[in-house]
């Protein structure tokens, strides 16, 4: 192993679909794909747990002026909160920032009761998006994802077939997904598969 | 069918009813016509005669595969593989399923057999140091001021004195005072504990904890998250697991009495932060080094290329499973069964006498859980040393009774022990514990009978000397 560079930089080491290639599978007619999917590698991921007095630290580190409410994501320049449970929330920020982030929440929530756990490595999250998105979740989804219904700035717990995933949706049909790193590799071949018959795309 | 006719169903339609003929999933398209034949022969009638049942739908047959749909191949259940996955492929592991995951089992070497290469694994551990893939064991990160007070009323013994960065083992009962899980639980901070579970208990072991919070101790300041894959774990076990672990260029004093057995450090090998904790399944002094996922795979090519010297060997979980056994260490879905409560296990030990409560308190308290006659966990020493007991074996203590046989109980365990030198059992026997020294007999289904002593479930140091290497 590559030891530690002697700035403190470490080697970014590997991501849950690390194993994966690119691969594109035209659709017919050579129109562009109609799902394309790559992994958001090493996006930082905090797993928050606490009632409303979290607010003042989340605030001051995810730039949201409030919780946000059941099923609804926010996001504020490069750092998204995502509702998971009454409870809970899952902090996303850019690569690389999680553990400072970490240590700064813990320290500004002081006494208030709350758990910040670094889930980073625990999660995988795929950016997936096309024209097709839709339709293809749709095949392992039950969630009514109909662009009227689950719209931008929703989010669910769900299952995609047999794995369960995290639907986050954005603007223009752009979705993160995210699920644990062990479901990664059945996810992502579910996708490969489910979005044949459009047109599907893996970046890496 | 037949049955139906012999209890006097006569009607087609009252013997559809009774037996479901035509009710799976071909909705009789291919049973129905077989069926009513042979209700007809029952009858001595005629098919035309006996007639028909009404046809309800759907009346054109579905495919399998339209059922199935591309839940096939291998997308027909997700297989959840380590981190360190990869190094296991490219050296030759065969692997087993436990639960959806897929584990490394042995690792065989130029035509070893299985026996050969589990001898090797389990040997290298108990001579030089053994490397184990333990990944898969869940984790559950718990944080709040009354952390400590709820792991007291999950687990039987205690935890309130727990000091941090010590560790301590737990068995976590139903509430019907039954075996449920285990694992080590350790304290990183006042509030703040890491939880391990069995690799098939995790999932419900975090909704068990989570029911308890949510509807039973809602006034319990806890919260509870998985972190079962934010970390990859080695596990470094044998008398040169610390050599192997300063020539990997750790930063921890590996000294007892800086690093004693159940604690956990947190330092750094060539650079990289890890958590290392230095608690043992095998006996031997071991070390479970914990590292961000993202590094896993680095840390263990590491690790075995700092003990290439020390021929420093992967073992898979057939190894662990004999070298546990070898130490008498129960394994819960193993030697348990949702029936078996400490006291069956021989582990009193870890039950409070003091604490005001724990769940599953009550349900040992009734008076049938102290009878005498309930199965108890021992060990079996077969006659001939060799002969490895087939798990699942039933025990009688009169091979030549009449069938059906009185049974003892059955053996859960069992396997060859290349450090004992002999095969090695663990049963649950009815009054098992009253009876140490004694024979029992293990009929096999081709007639022959195996013989066995039942001792104690410890067949190797038996006084723990090898814990420190």
């Amino acid at each position: 192993m590559a030891s530690a560079a002697s700035d403190g930089s470490r080697p970014p080491g590997r991501t849950a679909l690390s194993g994966k290639t690119a691969r594109t599978v035209e659709a017919p007619e050579g129109a562009r794909p109609g799902l394309v999917m790559s992994e958001l590698a090493h996006l930082g991921k905090l797993n928050l747990r606490g009632g409303g007095d979290i607010l003042p630290a989340v605030k001051k580190y995810s730039g949201c002026t409030a919780l946000p409410e059941a099923n609804r994501s926010l996001t504020v320049g490069d750092r998204t909160l995502v509702w998971l449970a009454p409870d809970e929330y899952l902090l996303l920020c850019e690569a690389g920032q999680e553990a400072n982030l970490h240590s700064q929440l813990m320290l500004d929530l002081g006494k208030v009761h709350a758990a910040v756990t670094n889930v980073t490595d625990a999660l995988c999250a795929i950016s997936i998006r096309g024209k097709a998105v839709r339709q293809v979740l749709a095949k392992g989804c039950a969630l009514d994802l109909h662009p009227s219904v689950f719209t931008a700035g929703m989010c669910a717990q769900t299952m995609l077939s047999h794995a369960a995933v995290t639907l986050i949706a954005g603007e223009d049909n752009r979705f993160t997904l995210i699920c644990r790193t062990s479901f990664a590799a059945y996810t992502h071949d579910w996708l490969m598969d489910a979005g044949l018959e459009y047109g599907v795309s893996f970046r890496g | 069918m037949k049955l139906a006719v012999r209890e006097g169903y006569q009607s087609v339609e009252h013997v559809k009813r009774y037996t479901t003929l035509g009710m799976a999933t071909d909705q009789g398209k291919t049973s129905n016509i077989n069926g009513l034949a042979i209700l007809a022969e029952a009858l001595g009638n005629e098919i035309p005669e006996v007639g028909t049942t009404t046809f309800r739908m759907p009346y054109t047959p579905s495919g399998f595969g339209a059922i199935a749909g591309r839940d096939i191949g291998d997308l027909f259940d997700p297989v959840r593989l380590t981190r360190m996955d990869d190094w296991h492929r490219a050296n030759g592991a065969t692997f087993e399923h436990v639960g959806q995951w897929m584990r490394a089992w042995y690792y065989p070497k130029d035509g070893e057999t299985m026996r050969e290469a589990v001898d090797r694994e389990v040997k290298a551990a108990r001579t030089t140091a053994g490397l184990l893939d333990a990944s898969t064991l869940g984790k559950i990160d718990i944080q709040g001021p009354d952390a400590a007070e709820f792991l007291n009323r999950l687990y039987t013994n205690s935890w309130l004195k727990l000091g941090i960065g010590k560790c301590r083992y737990g068995l976590m009962l139903k509430d019907d005072g039954m075996v449920m899980d285990d694992g080590v639980t350790t304290r990183l901070g006042e509030n703040h504990f890491h939880m391990t579970t069995t690799t098939g208990g995790a999932a419900g072991v975090l909704d068990w904890m989570e029911e308890w919070l949510q509807t039973e101790w809602p006034e319990l300041k806890v919260y509870l998250t998985s972190v079962t894959e934010e970390w990859s774990v080695a596990t470094l076990s044998g008398p040169n697991a610390g050599k192997i672990l300063k020539a990997a260029g750790v930063d921890i004093s590996l000294d007892p009495s800086d690093f004693p057995f159940m604690t956990m450090r947190e330092g750094h090998i060539a650079g990289l932060p890890v958590r290392i904790f230095r608690i043992s399944f095998t006996g031997e002094l071991s070390y479970e080094i914990n590292i961000r996922s993202r590094h896993g795979l680095a840390l263990w090519t590491h690790l075995m290329k700092a003990g290439a010297d020390y021929g420093i060997t992967p073992y898979g979980t057939e190894a662990m499973h004999v070298l546990r056994a070898e130490k008498g260490f129960i394994i819960v879905g193993q030697e348990t069964d949702g029936s078996v409560t400490p006291q069956d296990l021989g582990m009193d030990w870890i039950v409070s006498k003091v604490k005001p409560d724990y769940i599953g308190k009550r349900a040992l308290e009734r008076g049938s859980m102290a009878a005498d006659n309930r199965k108890q966990l021992v060990g079996l020493r077969t006659k001939e040393r060799k002969t490895v007991i087939p798990e699942g074996a039933h025990a009688v203590l009169d091979p030549n009774q009449p069938m059906p046989m009185d049974m003892l109980g059955q053996v859960t365990s069992s396997y060859f022990s290349p450090n004992v030198g002999s095969s090695i059992a663990m049963a649950m026997l009815k009054g098992g514990r009253a009876m140490m020294g004694g024979t029992v007999y293990l009929p096999m289904l081709d007639g022959s009978v195996i013989e066995a002593e039942i001792v104690e479930p410890v067949f190797y140091d038996p006084k723990g000397e090898r814990i420190n290497g």
